[in-house]
C-alpha cells in the first residue's frame, strides 16, 4: 500500500485496441478496478481493459500520475484539474466512463462536476434534447412543477 | 492557509470591483453546445451522478425535465449518493430585518399578523452573485429564523415564555419542531450545528425569572445524535460573572458556540463536550464598533471597525482570527483604506453586521441595503448587487428612513441541501412530547 515512488514496480495495462501502456503501480493503483487485481494478485500478464481505448487510457493515467504525485499540493491540483477538463466533449465522455470502469473516484466526480457545469444553464427542453430524454409529463403537469419550483427559474 | 499568518496584507493584493451595471447575474448563460450523438448514450446511473453536482437551483429546474428526473427528490438511492459526493455550497440566506422593537410595539397594538415579514427568504450565491428567493410559507406566524446549519434554518418563537424551536429545509418544504426549551426567554442568543448524524442547540440570555428589572442569565443545551445519545434541554453550567449577551446568533467553531459579550465587548464560549463556559478578551476591546462573530474554514473570526482618535492608527474594519491557543487573536486580514472611506461613507455610524461562510464574508449595513462580500481566497471585496426582490424604497421618495425598512438585510451562512435527514432523529422524540403535555 505505502510502496515510495523510487521502488515501485511497473504495470503494463493493454486497452481495447491492444496498445499496451507501462505504468508504475502507484500510480496504476488509483484506479480501484486495477488496485483489486494486484492485491489479488491477478496483475502479472499485461491487464486487459476491455472498456478504454488507448488514447482515453492514456488520458487517464496522466491523471493518475499527477494525483499520486506526493509533492502536489491540494491548489496546485485543483488548478491542475481545472486545465485537464478543458477538452473536447468526446473526450469527456470516454473519461467519464473510463473512470467508472476502472473505478476512480477522484477522476469520476472531477468529470461529473465539469459535465454538471455545462448543462446547469440549460433550459429544460434543451437538456431533454443533449440526452435524449422523452418529456412524460402532460402540459399541466409541466406548468404545475414549474410553479412548484418557480423559486429556481425567476 | 499559511498565508494568513501575516499580519498585514498589503493593500496592492486585493482588487475591486463595483456592482456592474447589468445589474443582477440572475440569468445564467446557457453554456456551452453539447452534442446530443455524444451525451445521449450516458448511462443513467452517470447521469444521476452528474444531476448530484448541480447546483440546488439547476436541480430544481431540471426537475421538469421527465418524471424521472422529477422523482429524483424522493429517490432514497440518489439521496444517498448526492449526501456522499454533492460539492458544498457556502451560499447565504437573508430575510428582511425584523427588529425586535418593531415586533413589540405590534403586538402592544395587536396588529394581528397580517406582516409576514419572513415568509420569504432571499439565496444569496456568492460565486455567482446570484439571488434566489425562497419561501417559508409554511413556517407559522410568531416565529423569526434565529440560526443555521447543516442545510437547516432554525425558528424561534417570539412569544416571551418557553420556546419553541422548528427547523426547516427550505428547498424540500420541511419542518420539524423541537421540544420546547426549560425556561421561559424572551429574545436569547441561539446557535445550532447540524452535522449528518447529530444535531447540537445551545440558547443563552435572560430567563425572566427575576421579579426586578434584573437579568438572570442562564444557558441551556440539546443534543441528539444517530449514536442514540440524546440530551433534552440541560441546563448548561453558569455563564461566567458580569457577562452581557444580546439577542442574536451565536457561531460554532470546533466543538465551541461561541458569541459576543457587550460593554466590554468581549467573546464567550461555551464548549459542548465539557458543558462550560469561558469568556475570552477581544483584540482591541475599546477601539472596536460593531464587531461580529463569523465561522470561516474551521475558524473563529472577529470582525470589527477600529476607531481610535489617535492620528497614526487609520479608521479601518479588520478580520482577526482566534489562534489555536483559544486566548490571543491575529489579525488577518484589513479593508482596503479607500474602500473603508466608501463604506464608512455609506454606513454613515449606523453599525454593520457580518456573516461567514468558507472563504466568504458577507458584511451588511444596517439601514441600508448596501452589503460587502469579502472572498478570502481570492482576497476581492465586492458590493454584492441589491436584493431584486426588494423593494427598496425607490423613486427617490426620500423616506427611506432610519429604521431601515428599506431593504435592510440580516443573514446566516446556509448550506442549501437536498436533504437533511438528521431531522429524523428528532421524529422520534417529539412524538411522545406531544402526546405527553
Amino acid at each position: 500500500m505505502s510502496l515510495s515512488p523510487s521502488t515501485s514496480k511497473m504495470l503494463s495495462l493493454k486497452s481495447s485496441d491492444g496498445k499496451v501502456l507501462e505504468v508504475e503501480e502507484h500510480v496504476a493503483v488509483l484506479c480501484e478496478t486495477i488496485k483489486s487485481l494486484v492485491e489479488d494478485g491477478c496483475a502479472d500478464s499485461p491487464i486487459p481493459l476491455a472498456n478504454v481505448d488507448g488514447a482515453t487510457l492514456g488520458n487517464v493515467m496522466e491523471w493518475c500520475k499527477k494525483h499520486a504525485d506526493q509533492k502536489a499540493s491540494a491548489d496546485d491540483l485543483e488548478d491542475w484539474d481545472a486545465e485537464f477538463v478543458e477538452r473536447d466533449q468526446g473526450e469527456l465522455y470516454h473519461l467519464i466512463m473510463a473512470a467508472n470502469y476502472l473505478n476512480i473516484k477522484g477522476l469520476l466526480d472531477l468529470i461529473c462536476q465539469k459535465v454538471a457545469d455545462m448543462i446547469k444553464g440549460k433550459h429544460p427542453e434543451k437538456i431533454r434534447e443533449i440526452f435524449n430524454i422523452e418529456n412524460d409529463f402532460t402540459p399541466e403537469q409541466q406548468e404545475q412543477i414549474r410553479k412548484d419550483n418557480s423559486w429556481a427559474f425567476e | 492557509m499559511e498565508a494568513f499568518n501575516t499580519s498585514i496584507t498589503l493593500p496592492f493584493s486585493y482588487t475591486f470591483s463595483t456592482p456592474s451595471s447589468s445589474g443582477n447575474t440572475l440569468t445564467t448563460s446557457s453554456g456551452p453546445w453539447m452534442d446530443s450523438r455524444i451525451w445521449s448514450r450516458l448511462p443513467q446511473r452517470l447521469m444521476d451522478r452528474v444531476i448530484a453536482f448541480l447546483p440546488p437551483p439547476a436541480f430544481f429546474r431540471a426537475r421538469s425535465v421527465c418524471k424521472r428526473w422529477y422523482a429524483l427528490l424522493f429517490s432514497n438511492s440518489f439521496l444517498e449518493l448526492y449526501l456522499q459526493i454533492s460539492p458544498r455550497h457556502p451560499w447565504f440566506l437573508f430575510f428582511k430585518h425584523k427588529s425586535l422593537k418593531s415586533y413589540i410595539y405590534r403586538n402592544n397594538n395587536n396588529n394581528s399578523g397580517n406582516d409576514r415579514a419572513n415568509c420569504e427568504g432571499y439565496l444569496f450565491d456568492p460565486y455567482n452573485m446570484a439571488w434566489y428567493r425562497l419561501s417559508f410559507a409554511l413556517i407559522p406566524s410568531g416565529f423569526s429564523p434565529a440560526s443555521s446549519s447543516g442545510g437547516l434554518i432554525c425558528w424561534m418563537s417570539d412569544e416571551a415564555g418557553p420556546k419553541t424551536l422548528i427547523l426547516c429545509n427550505p428547498l424540500v418544504g420541511s419542518l420539524t419542531q423541537m421540544p420546547p426549551t426549560l425556561r421561559p426567554r424572551l429574545f436569547p442568543s441561539v446557535g445550532l450545528t447540524a452535522t449528518p448524524t447529530s444535531i447540537d442547540v445551545a440558547i443563552a440570555g435572560d430567563d425572566l425569572i427575576s421579579p426586578y428589572a434584573v437579568k438572570n442569565l442562564t444557558a441551556e443545551s440539546f443534543h441528539i445524535d444517530a449514536g442514540g445519545f440524546y440530551s433534552i434541554w440541560g441546563t448548561t453550567s453558569s455563564l461566567p460573572r458580569l457577562c452581557s449577551l444580546e439577542s442574536g446568533g451565536m457561531v460554532f467553531v470546533q466543538g465551541r458556540f461561541y458569541c459576543m459579550n457587550y460593554s466590554p465587548f468581549g467573546v464567550l464560549a461555551y464548549d459542548v463536550a465539557a458543558n462550560m463556559w469561558c469568556k475570552i478578551q477581544a483584540p482591541m476591546r475599546r477601539f472596536l464598533r460593531s464587531p461580529s462573530l463569523i465561522e470561516s474554514g474551521g475558524r473563529l473570526i472577529l470582525v470589527a471597525a477600529v476607531e481610535k482618535s489617535k492620528l497614526n492608527v487609520p479608521k479601518s474594519l479588520r478580520l482577526w482570527c482566534l489562534q489555536a491557543c483559544g486566548t490571543t487573536w491575529l489579525e488577518m486580514e484589513r479593508m482596503p483604506q479607500q474602500l473603508y472611506v466608501e463604506f464608512a461613507e455609506e454606513e454613515g455610524g449606523r453599525g454593520f453586521d457580518c456573516i461567514g461562510h468558507e472563504e466568504f464574508v458577507a458584511i451588511m449595513i444596517r439601514g441600508s441595503n448596501k452589503a460587502l462580500l469579502f472572498d478570502f481566497y481570492g482576497k476581492r471585496w465586492h458590493w454584492i448587487p441589491p436584493c431584486p426582490f426588494i423593494n427598496h424604497g425607490g423613486g427617490g421618495s426620500g423616506s427611506s428612513t432610519s429604521t431601515g425598512e428599506d431593504g435592510e438585510l440580516h443573514g446566516f451562512a446556509y448550506e442549501p441541501r437536498l436533504a437533511t435527514p438528521v431531522t429524523g432523529l428528532l421524529d422520534h422524540l417529539t412524538l411522545p412530547f406531544q402526546s405527553f403535555n
